[in-house]
């Protein structure tokens, strides 16, 4: 159901081991680490809204629920994505470094507050986030990406719907935005 | 094209709402349904084996003892009553224009020849009186609530969250009246989890009373500074007593207190002394009573608890209130099938079904704000145009 951690620190050690056991352990998976734990920093200091009746039961410390598990599939899937998207360039880890935290703590915020991103929104949004401005031409042409969206127009509709992702309290966060010459970049959350 | 009863039924899982990640699970007293953010086959697992999923078993626990509490205690069910009235002052009015105005539709539907033309007319009418609604938005409403029933009932949400309010202030005890109900709930777990292995029980209490990253651990506080030993039993025996007080915070500590003086294992007979000779002396504010007493003197219309309320006034169970908040083996004492709350979890509600969940999901959903307005404008624009381009809905 839920494994709660006392600290910060158990719970990221618990969020490395999910990416080991998915043999995730490259400077991407890293990025990912540090991701996830400012995601829930800045969730932290956000003042909680209270149902007005109803006697909720908390968990009150780190967790990772067993609903968290798909996450940790797609951040691992997303992991080969970004070496695709930036083979043949002169890559640094440092590079792949922030293209993981920058997208796990997109997701993790958005996923924490009960946003859903679909597999396609998570790899776009990856995309975006290890090559920069990219067009929906140039997302589509990528090897080995294999939206279901077979063509530009398609992979244009799927960025259209992260410029406004529903949250669970009905509010809505754009995770991209389009640029004036029409290519897409990842906004920070 | 739709037909006339899919246009007017209610689709039970629509109303179920998605709880926060970091919630397991809530209780929504006026409707009597406990949510559990569990999918239908972890919840089934645990059903047929319950040892196999303490995590749930403990968040069960807990719900339960606030189901308890409403059934047993005059704080709570004073409070479930002001939700309840709150909700049907607000509902009630539009009730009644909603009742006119379906016999004006249905007069007129009946002229439409066809049953199909009679299904689309009235899906057409519905979403068209849906988006007015939408156009006419209360303009007071709070605009950080994105909520649906927010949006369309503000002054209800006002009134909730002044209640609310007043459950969560901290009164110069240190404690608020929250930290009396969550504080003895998350004492039951501990107690009900344990069974009766009582030094593994007041292990787990005095750990959690130093973790301060937990909420109500005040009232944890008040009573490992009175005894170390059977604090657990100590916290739920005084809670009993004092969530019959208006100001259940003021008087935790002194019923502790006294509660205390009475033999290390003897906290219910304490309780029940204390509750014989001295306990309206105590300075908690208006005393209440029990649930059962709160009824007795209000003329509500709520009717919901009546049999749970019936059975507790005449000792049907064998149990008292006292006995009911402070036992280790509640569903032994519960009769099945009489529990009269509804338990549903992410997929499903278990306990209750037709109109009467609708109902009932329809009421906790509204007071626990499960949908947003945004998705409801985004469906109803969607549904609006099918109809007019098509003839039929999605």
């Amino acid at each position: 159901m839920f494994r709660k951690f006392q600290s910060e620190s158990d719970f990221r050690d618990a969020i490395e081991a999910e990416l080991s056991k998915r043999n995730m352990s490259n400077a991407f998976s890293e990025g990912v680490v540090l991701g996830i734990i400012e995601a829930e920093a800045d969730i932290r200091q956000e003042p909680p809204r209270v149902d007005p009746s109803g006697m909720r039961l908390r968990i009150g410390t780190w967790f990772i629920r067993d609903d968290d598990i798909p996450v940790f599939d797609a951040f691992t899937a997303l992991g080969g994505l970004v070496v695709t998207a930036m083979a043949g360039t002169a890559i640094a880890p440092a590079a792949a470094l922030t293209s993981g935290t920058s997208i796990a703590r997109a997701i993790w915020q958005v996923w924490r507050k009960g946003g859903r991103l679909s597999t396609d929104q998570m790899k776009v949004l990856c995309l975006l986030a290890a090559r920069g401005p990219s067009s929906p031409d140039e997302i589509t042409e990528i090897d080995d990406v294999h939206l279901k969206a077979h063509d530009a127009a398609g992979t244009a509709n799927l960025l259209q719907t992260l410029t406004e992702v529903e949250l669970r309290d009905g509010s809505v966060v754009a995770l991209v935005r389009q640029n004036p010459d029409g290519t897409w970049r990842k906004l920070n959350v | 094209m739709p037909n006339v009863s899919d246009v007017m039924s209610i689709d039970v899982k629509k109303l179920i709402g998605q709880l926060p990640q970091d919630t397991l699970g809530t209780f929504e007293p006026a409707s009597g349904v406990m949510y559990l953010n569990v999918d239908d086959a972890t919840f089934d697992a645990w059903r047929a084996t319950p040892t196999d999923n303490g995590a749930l078993a403990d968040v069960f626990h807990h719900e339960l003892h606030h189901f308890i509490q409403t059934i047993a205690t005059g704080y709570q069910f004073s409070l479930t009553l002001s939700f309840y009235e709150a909700f049907r002052s607000e509902f009630g009015s539009y009730r009644q224009a909603l009742k006119f105005g379906w016999l004006l539709l249905m007069s007129k539907i009946a002229f439409w020849r066809s049953a199909e033309e009679r299904a689309y007319r009235l899906a057409l009418a519905t979403n068209k009186a849906r988006i007015d609604a939408i156009l006419n938005l209360p303009r007071d409403r709070d605009p950080e609530d994105r909520s649906l029933m927010g949006a369309f009932y503000p002054r209800l949400f006002k009134k909730l969250e002044e209640l609310h309010a007043k459950q969560f202030r901290i009164s110069e005890s240190g404690l608020s009246a929250a930290d009396v109900i969550e504080g003895a709930a998350v004492g039951y777990e501990i107690l009900v989890r344990h069974g009766g292995a009582e030094a593994a029980a007041a292990g787990e209490f005095l750990e959690r009373a130093n973790l301060d990253h937990l909420e109500h651990v005040p009232a944890f506080a008040v009573v490992t500074a009175i005894r170390t030993k059977r604090p657990a039993e100590l916290l739920l025996a005084a809670a009993a007593l004092a969530l019959r007080f208006e100001n259940p915070n003021d008087v935790l500590d002194p019923i502790a207190q006294k509660i205390a003086e009475s033999p290390l294992g003897a906290e219910e007979s304490g309780a029940r002394m204390l509750e014989k000779y001295a306990l309206r002396d105590m300075h908690g504010g208006l005393y209440l009573g029990t649930a059962v007493d709160v009824r007795r003197r209000s003329r509500t219309s709520y009717r919901l608890y009546d049999q749970q309320l019936d059975a507790l006034r005449d000792r049907e169970w064998g149990v008292d209130e006292i006995g009911l908040l402070t036992t280790r083996e509640p569903l032994s004492v519960l009769p099945p099938g009489e529990l009269g709350f509804a338990v549903v979890t992410r997929g499903s509600p278990r306990g209750i079904s037709g109109g009467e969940a609708s109902a009932r999901l329809t009421i906790a959903a509204t007071l626990l704000r499960h949908h947003s307005l945004r998705s409801y404008v985004k469906e109803v624009g969607l549904e609006m145009r099918d109809l007019l381009l098509f003839g039929s809905g999605r």
